[in-house]
């Protein structure tokens, strides 16, 4: 409960506008329960975290770890207010980490509470061929209300996910899909002290509905970092001199290059396993193509408040219109006046751009359950971003990573102001 | 006029030979029909303003043109509405003064059917040929005579048709009911010239409705075309996306004229019906259509057929075909014509004593005239349940369009229009939200405006519907198929004085 009330406040915090849909209390409180591990004993692992998601708990059953998934329905909160019809697995989207160590047997129990046949692939696991979940091919299908029941031993570590082999289309777009990560017996070469998981999706819902369209095959309207946007996306933390590492995972219909500003990094692991120290090159953006997952690493050396996004610039913004007519540099004023009397509220916009779109959205009426697609108030002011962005949160000492949540404060002289401007 | 006969020699003329003009003018007064024929448009008057009371017009039929230009004149100074407008064409339309002046004309056609024939005189004078050598004459079917060649002589007669006299009863009787007839047809020309004046006012207030409408359309797309060429300026859009534009504000402008000229009709159609000419064409009137009355009983098709004029006209018809199917049955008597005679030969010995003439009904017994007349019953009374079966179909035809049409305009109201309103208001929010762009945002607009349009269409079309049902309430008739003239059943006379 105090952990529901932790993340609540965080929300709150990051809140761009609009007031935390309180109704939506059950509906949390359920997936915090999924993201709290029940094991017996403390983990031999240091546990990853999966940002708004959480971890799939599991229990020891003769010498095996069984873990139990449940295909369903799920209500997934964007950001605050904003709440859409997806599908998901123990009620998220994407579905809770399944953490294990290299060496385990592990039986999957699967039930299928959707509306159609599932199956569940472990992408980048060796596993028997009767256990790869590809429905059709190497199983049945999981018909609506059966369990199935997958066992198998863990030969690798790594960063791997799942995700359905049964209408991947309609299933993957609808937001199924999550990490399965595998600790390696002996436990990491470096320690890490930060290990985040984010799962990158992209969706279409039409302005003004909640369901996502699986038909699309263009014109996404919701870049997701484990399945929010911004300022819905909690922030990445760590302190200056973590050793910290950022497992991304994509199966959407794009490839995201992730650009993190503040650090350089290396790229030391694919879901093919891991990438040869001396293979490993730096850089501060890492491209994830779809049915992939790129494992970054880096110690943050400034502390700050980073900004961490996919490079492609639509997808750091939230759902607009990409047919609109071109007005930038269009003067409105004429226009303008006729037509707010002829539809009284017009206002003209879009001449300079949309970087005012944040602060239209203050005052404008717009569709229900439809975020802005820029929103987010920074220390300064508006932050022009949505979709896929947050914020690497670097400080130089931190006692408790779950307090930290306010901005960061600039030494004096260190901010960009303004000057004369020259002759 | 006073002045143009002032001290003329006309007047001068009148002044000096007073009895002379009494005589003349009380002459001219018992034969003149003028205020008998006026008696009858007030008549037909008095019969409209009962059967349109509920339509609140006051009918006020003016056959004195001097009566009615004056009540013109005060008419003329308010401002034009439906039921002025209506008063107006009662005094001014220029058909109804011609129907007028026809009800006065059958007047004097039908009233001369009642008349006496005229005695005829006979005479003939003869002169005798003595000193001459007769010349004999050649008279066909007989052969040569020898002409008359004795003094001179004188023959006269007076000789009266006095079957004549017997019929003239029954034909006053027939020629009465055909004036009512005829006052029938013109109370059915009257309702139709209010309902005429009706329906131009509803359809100029409609046409004006669109126009005003129409012209936002073409304000809209003037914005939009703004935008583009704006857009175009500074390098947005391409020469093809502007022509585009232009062509669209193009098309548009050309509709709106169109809609000019629909309005320019219907004006017309007003000055026509109102008998405005010159100045008196510079008429503005509220161009507001309200909205629809109650609807329409189905058990009100009684009251249409009560007072329907075909009905009762052709029931009248009937009356008069019966009546002269009687009068011929009754001339299978022979005609007989009888006179005085008086005689003078050689001017010494008058004689006189009575002439006669006797048909001798043999081969006539007038067994044409009675079938003839028997068919032409049987024919109207066919025509009568003929009228009445259609009028009643017709009227529910009327009234379900009617009522439907209610329903219309009351959905357009409660739904179509309020979610025209919402998708507009919807399609702002999503504009705000840069789902939208100003272009379809302004489409929204005029599909609204386009809606509106629609609504009044509707909305004329109701009132055209409704004041062609209450035509049928007030006796009028639904069509002009409903019943073919008097004139072309009625029989062509002997003697042409039945025909019309
Ligand atoms: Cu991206």
């Amino acid at each position: 409960m105090e952990k529901a009330r932790l993340l609540m406040k965080k929300l709150k915090i990051d809140r761009m506008r609009g007031s935390y849909c309180a109704a939506l209390l059950p509906f949390w409180l359920s997936a915090l329960l999924t993201v709290t591990p029940s094991s017996h004993a403390a983990p031999s692992y240091n546990p990853v975290i999966t940002p708004d998601v959480g971890s799939l708990p599991y229990k020891m059953v003769d010498g095996v770890k069984e873990f139990h998934l449940i295909a369903e329905k799920v209500k997934r909160e964007f950001a605050p207010g904003y709440v859409f019809d997806c599908w998901g697995y123990n009620g998220t989207t994407p579905g809770p980490t399944i953490e294990a160590v290299e060496g385990d047997r592990v039986r999957i129990l699967v039930t299928n509470r959707l509306p159609a046949p599932h199956a569940v692939h472990w992408h980048g696991l060796f596993l028997p061929n009767g256990m790869d979940g590809v429905g059709g091919l190497t199983q049945s299908y999981i018909q609506p209300g059966q369990t199935f029941a997958y066992e198998f031993d863990l030969v690798q570590h790594g960063t791997f996910f799942y995700h359905p082999h049964a209408d991947e289309s309609v299933q993957i777009a609808m937001g199924m899909e999550g990490f399965f990560i595998i600790h390696p017996k002996d436990g990491e070469p470096k320690k890490i002290d930060r290990d985040y998981c984010i799962f990158l999706h992209m969706w279409q819902i039409p302005p003004g509905t909640s369901k996502p369209n699986p038909n699309a095959m263009f014109d996404f309207n919701y870049f997701t970092f484990n399945s929010r946007i911004y300022p819905g996306t909690s922030p990445v933390i760590a302190q200056k001199g973590d050793r910290v590492r950022v497992r991304f995972a994509n199966i959407s219909m794009e490839s995201h290059p992730i650009h993190i500003h503040g650090v350089s990094f290396l790229v030391t692991a694919t879901e093919g396993g891991q990438i040869a120290e001396n293979a490993q090159h730096p850089t501060t953006t890492v491209n994830v193509p779809p049915g992939t997952a790129k494992v970054i690493e880096f110690v943050p050396e400034y502390s700050g408040d980073w900004p961490f996004h996919c490079h492609k610039t639509h997808h750091a913004m939230n759902a607009m219109e990409h047919n609109l007519p071109n007005v930038i540099g269009v003067d409105q004023d004429a226009v303008e006046q006729k037509m707010s009397k002829m539809i009284p509220g017009y206002m003209a916009m879009g001449t300079s751009g949309m970087h005012e779109m944040g602060e239209h959205a203050e005052h404008m009426p717009a569709p229900k359950n439809t975020p802005p697609m820029m929103a987010g108030v920074g220390p300064f002011a508006r932050i022009n971003m949505g979709g896929m962005f947050t914020v690497l949160k670097v400080r130089d000492t931190i006692t408790d990573y779950d307090a930290v949540t306010g901005w960061y404060e600039h030494p004096p002289g260190t901010v960009a102001e303004e000057v004369p401007t020259p002759e | 006029m006073k002045s143009i006969f002032h001290n003329s020699p006309a007047t001068r003329l009148l002044a000096h030979r007073t009895p002379l003009v009494l005589g003349v003018l009380t002459i001219f007064a018992v034969s003149c029909k003028t205020v008998r024929h006026h008696a009858d448009i007030r008549d037909v008057g008095r019969d409209v303003q009962r059967r349109v009371a509920d339509s609140g017009v006051a009918v006020k039929l003016e056959p004195d043109r001097h009566l009615a230009d004056e009540r013109k004149r005060t008419l003329d100074e308010k401002p034009l509405g439906l039921r002025n407008a209506i008063q107006i064409a009662l005094l001014n339309n220029p058909q109804l003064l011609q129907d007028y002046e026809a009800l006065g004309v059958e007047r004097a056609a039908l009233r001369h059917a009642t008349i006496l024939r005229n005695p005829t005189i006979h005479f003939d004078i003869l002169e005798s040929f003595e000193d001459e050598e007769s010349v004999p004459l050649f008279v066909p079917g007989v052969g040569f005579v020898e002409p008359d060649t004795r003094d001179a002589q004188f023959h006269f007669s007076v000789t009266m048709d006095f079957i004549d006299v017997i019929r003239r009863h029954e034909m006053a009787k027939v020629s009465r009911a055909r004036m009512e007839v005829e006052k029938m047809r013109l109370s059915e020309k009257v309702i139709r010239l209010i309902t005429d004046v009706s329906i131009a006012v509803y359809t100029y207030q409609g046409e004006s409705m669109k126009l005003s409408l129409m012209q936002k359309v073409l304000d809209g797309v003037a914005v939009r075309l703004e935008m583009a060429l704006e857009q175009h300026r500074v390098g947005n859009i391409s020469d093809l996306t502007l022509a585009g534009h232009q062509a669209a504000y193009q098309d548009i402008t050309l509709k709106r004229t169109d809609q000019q000229r629909n309005v320019t009709v219907a004006r017309e159609r007003i000055n026509q019906l109102l008998g405005f000419w010159g100045e008196s064409t510079a008429w503005s009137m509220p161009t507001e259509l309200t909205r629809p009355g109650s609807s329409v009983s189905d058990e009100s098709v009684d009251r249409a057929i009560s007072n329907s004029l075909a009905i009762e006209a052709a029931m009248y018809e009937i009356g008069i075909l019966k009546r002269e199917l009687g009068v011929n049955k009754a001339t299978i008597i022979p005609a007989l014509e009888l006179g005085l005679i008086r005689e003078e030969e050689d001017f010494h010995i008058p004689a006189s004593g009575v002439s006669g003439a006797l048909e001798i009904p043999i081969f006539d017994r007038n067994q044409t005239e009675v079938e003839r007349y028997t068919a032409l019953l049987r024919q109207k009374e066919h025509e009568l349940s003929s009228i009445g079966i259609h009028l009643r179909s017709e009227f529910r035809l009327l009234r379900e369009l009617h009522d439907e049409l209610i329903g219309k305009i009351e959905y357009y109201e409660s739904a179509v229009l309020p979610l025209k309103s919402r998708i507009v208001k919807l399609s702002l929010e999503h504009y705000n939200g840069m789902f939208l762009g100003p272009y379809a945002l302004l489409e929204a607009k005029m599909d609204e405006l386009r809606a509106r349009k629609a609504y009044v269409e509707i909305l004329k079309k109701y009132w055209i519907t409704r004041a062609e049902l209450d035509h049928v309430l007030a006796g009028g008739r639904i069509g002009d198929a409903a019943m073919e003239p008097v004139a072309d059943t009625a029989p062509a006379k002997k003697d042409g004085h039945g025909g019309h």
